[in-house]
């Protein structure tokens, strides 16, 4: 029983992060698309992973 | 005479970041929450409520991060209507319209019957009621249409109106809402013992969570809403997709904190709690929240007081949203002319689309009023995650088929996983409402049909073309058949004669019908009305070529006009099932975010066949072709293609490999010898030859410029690397292509999973 706990109480915590963690990362994305005036799919995606 | 002067209305930009956020959340936190936690407490325990609000919130921000991308790139009234108008055309994209339309207005008609059914509950409770001449149940109908006629005017009020006194019902809502989730935090702290309440955490086990979430999901249902104020808000493409990503994290957080409050609020062995309190707060079903809420505060009264007062600002908000939504849907519908044109009529004083709200108000009004709205409100559920589920198709293939032309404000990270994901698990929810209501599966497919034959009676005949679409100009038919097609993509008289001869050769040993196409780039500043003027070149260059190539082979011939060129061809080839395709590439780029060009690499990447591109090639005898291979398909077809190009008579075929020092040897020798039965020209003449290097780029470039050999053509394979990988950074055939000053074939094979794939997609 106490394991089921742990395990919920961990996958609580974890959805919640995902949650959290994916909107602070897509607002990191807009911002950052936003300053450097990308527009295009492939654009965007080279200058991301380019850093 | 002088041109009266034309009058246009648009819709006002007015709603601002904090506007369109309370939009979602208003449409969100609506009946779905209170009557909800009472039922999943009952079905999955303590520790499944929470876990149920946390997933569904995860599966929520994977759907709305898909939303987010579509409308921070195409900022339009429609939403949903319009992703799946650009992604799949006019006859999904009429569906998507006409099932959000019917969805969200049912919706509607559901939040105003749960306001009034709060509401009076609250007063018979008080004995206030008791004067009143007629059945609760025709004062439950009547208030319905009262509060839902009010919404219905404060949208025809105007966007501004309408975001401003949604954003203060939602701002009351999530105050209600948190403040009862704070106060819950507040009750564990000073009693840690209430804690035990958790126990046990899933006592239905891990199954029950799956019906739960299917039971909940309607709570997290709104954010699309959002895609809705393309049109009216302020600076879209970064307020958008903030305003969706943020609402679905504040409801989750929201929700999680009020489903804690909920277990926490009832102390074990108080007087009238028989059992555990989980158990006794679920025995109470849809209002199993309002119990609880009542155990938090001092006075029963106090309690039902907060719970209504709460019940009544989230209700009229997700009213206010849902009008506001399914409006928009019939509006779009109506401006693109699937519907009649009267609904995309705009009050010149309220800038609002009247004729759309007043369709819309019919609907709410008369399901609120007459219809039983549980099963149908389940339909309309599951028109919403069919829409969710389309959506996230429609981002996948919108980014792949158009992502080098839309402007993005908002692009999803780790590109598709969070789509296919969400698809994934819409797929089993809606599947799992079959055993909420059979009704529902019913009515569903019902208005799904009804919509389909309205469009094919009506709309598919007057709806207007979008600047996205891609039309026919010209066509000539050779006829069906079932025989290899090579379509040749003519751009004008000199590309075409260059193309000529390759073709001549490729359609001989292929067999092959021929299919000359002509694509029309108009820009986006003409009308698609005017594209005739660009035709010239187009008809001069394929009656040249049909000169030459018509008496030995069948033809057919296409112009077409589009806005970009390569989604045209790949267009073209994925409608008219071609084997192979050629075309001209003249050698350089116009920009440093394209590898071959803006037209081949599209191209490349995405058309679901076998793909020549000519370069430098004119009408000549090859005699010594080159053709560089490093294993796999696309190898094999660049040593066909070279065997077929070279001179019958006297051309001979050099297969030439380079070997990494740090890898083991290829033997080429084999690999010919294997793929022996697809070369034209016998085995002496096709010659092996390997260089071992640290770098493959400099020694094949060596080998192509060696003066001994004298190659003078050149055959490479197209990279195999993958499509996102290719995004960053450019791979050695295509950099040895461009830099490559002799006539250059480059090659690319179909087959596989890849180009079923792409032939989907």
């Amino acid at each position: 029983m106490a394991a089921g706990i742990i395990v919920g109480c961990l996958l609580l915590v974890a959805a919640l992060a995902v949650v959290v963690g994916l909107t602070v990362w897509s607002r990191q994305i807009i911002e950052r698309i936003a300053a450097r005036k990308l527009r295009s799919a492939r654009e965007i995606v080279r200058e991301l992973n380019h850093g | 005479m002088a041109d009266r002067p034309r009058v246009t209305t648009e819709l006002s930009r007015d709603l601002s970041l904090f506007h369109i956020t309370m939009m979602g959340l208003g449409m969100m936190i609506g009946a779905g929450v209170f009557i909800g936690i009472g039922n999943s407490l009952q079905r999955a325990g303590p520790g499944g409520l929470l876990l149920t609000f946390a997933l569904n919130g995860v599966i929520a921000i994977f759907t709305a991060m898909s939303f987010a991308e579509l409308s921070s790139a195409i900022p339009r009234a429609g939403g949903a209507y319009n992703f799946a108008r650009i992604g799949f055309g006019r006859g999904t994209s009429f569906l998507a319209g006409w099932m959000e339309w019917f969805a969200s207005s049912v919706a509607g008609s559901l939040y105003a019957v749960v306001f009034a059914t709060y509401v009076l509950e609250f007063f018979v409770r008080l004995g206030f009621l008791e004067w009143l001449p007629i059945p609760v149940e025709i004062a439950r109908k009547i208030l319905a249409f009262s509060v839902a006629s009010v919404f219905l005017y404060v949208n025809y009020r105007g966007a501004s109106e309408t975001g401003k006194i949604g954003a203060f019902f939602t701002l009351g809502q999530t105050l209600f809402v948190a403040a009862i989730a704070a106060l819950g935090v507040v009750t564990a702290i000073r009693d840690p013992a209430r804690l035990q309440n958790f126990q046990p955490f899933l006592p239905m086990g891990w199954s029950a969570l799956l019906v739960t979430m299917g039971f909940i999901y309607v709570a997290f249902e709104g954010f699309e809403v959002i895609a809705q104020a393309g049109d009216e808000a302020v600076d879209p493409k970064r307020n958008l997709p903030k305003a969706m990503l943020y609402s679905v994290m504040i409801v989750t957080l929201t929700y999680v904190g009020v489903s804690f409050a909920t277990v926490v609020a009832v102390k074990a062995g108080t007087p009238g709690v028989e059992g555990a309190p989980w158990a006794w707060i679920g025995s109470f079903g849809d209002t199993g929240f309002g119990q609880a809420v009542s155990q938090l505060m001092p006075a029963p009264f106090l309690g039902y007081l907060v719970v209504t007062l709460a019940v009544i600002f989230s209700s009229t908000s997700a009213l206010n949203a849902t009008i506001y939504s399914a409006t928009r849907s019939s509006y779009a519908l109506g401006r693109d002319r699937m519907l009649s044109p009267a609904f995309a009529k705009i009050s010149r004083r309220r800038k609002t689309p009247w004729v759309a709200l007043l369709a819309t108000g019919a609907i709410v009004l008369t399901v609120a009023t007459l219809l039983p709205t549980t099963d149908v409100a389940s339909s309309a559920s599951i028109m919403f995650l069919a829409l969710f589920l389309m959506v996230n198709v429609c981002v996948i293939k919108i980014r792949l088929n158009m992502g080098d032309e839309l402007s993005y404000g908002f692009l999803m990270p780790l590109f598709p996983l969070f789509p296919v994901a969400a698809m994934i698990c819409q797929a089993v929810l809606a599947v799992w409402l079959v055993h909420m209501s059979l009704v529902a599966w019913i009515v569903a497919p019902l208005w799904i049909l009804g919509g389909l034959a309205f469009y094919h009676l009506y709309a598919k005949s007057r709806a207007v073309a979008t600047e996205d679409e891609i039309h026919v100009l010209e066509e000539q038919s050779a006829g069906e058949g079932d025989e290899y097609r090579i379509m040749v993509a003519v751009a004008n008289p000199e590309n075409a004669l260059s193309l000529v001869r390759t073709t001549y050769a490729l359609c001989g040993a292929k067999e092959a019908r021929v299919e000359l196409l002509h694509m029309v780039p108009v820009p986006d500043q003409v009308p698609l009305s005017d594209a005739d003027r660009y035709m010239v070149e187009g008809r001069e260059a394929i009656a040249e070529t049909m000169l030459y190539l018509a008496p030995s082979f069948p033809l057919s011939s296409t112009i077409r006009y589009c806005r970009n060129v390569g989604r045209g061809i790949v267009s073209a080839v994925r409608e008219k099932r071609v084997n192979l395709l050629i075309m001209g590439w003249h050698g350089g780029r116009h920009s440093r975010r394209f590898t071959l060009g803006s037209t081949v690499d599209p191209v490349i990447e995405r058309a679901p066949c076998s793909v020549v591109i000519l370069k430098n090639v004119r009408d000549q005898k090859f005699k010594h072709v080159l053709a560089a291979v490093a294993g796999g398909e696309n190898s094999a077809f660049a040593l066909e293609v070279g065997s077929i190009l070279a001179d019958r008579e006297e051309g001979d075929l050099t297969a030439f490999t380079v070997v990494p020092e740090d890898r083991e040897a290829f033997d080429v020798d084999e690999y010919v010898e294997r793929y022996l039965d697809r070369l034209v020209l016998p085995r002496h003449r096709v010659r092996t030859r390997r260089a071992r290097a640290r770098r493959i780029e400099p020694a094949l470039t060596a080998e192509i410029e060696n003066p001994d050999e004298d190659y003078d053509l050149v055959v490479l394979g197209c990279t195999r690397d993958p499509y996102v990988h290719r995004f960053v950074r450019e791979s050695v055939p295509e950099r040895v292509a461009a830099a490559c000053a002799k006539p250059l074939v480059m090659v690319q094979a179909s087959g596989g999973l890849r180009s079923w794939i792409k032939r989907w997609l």
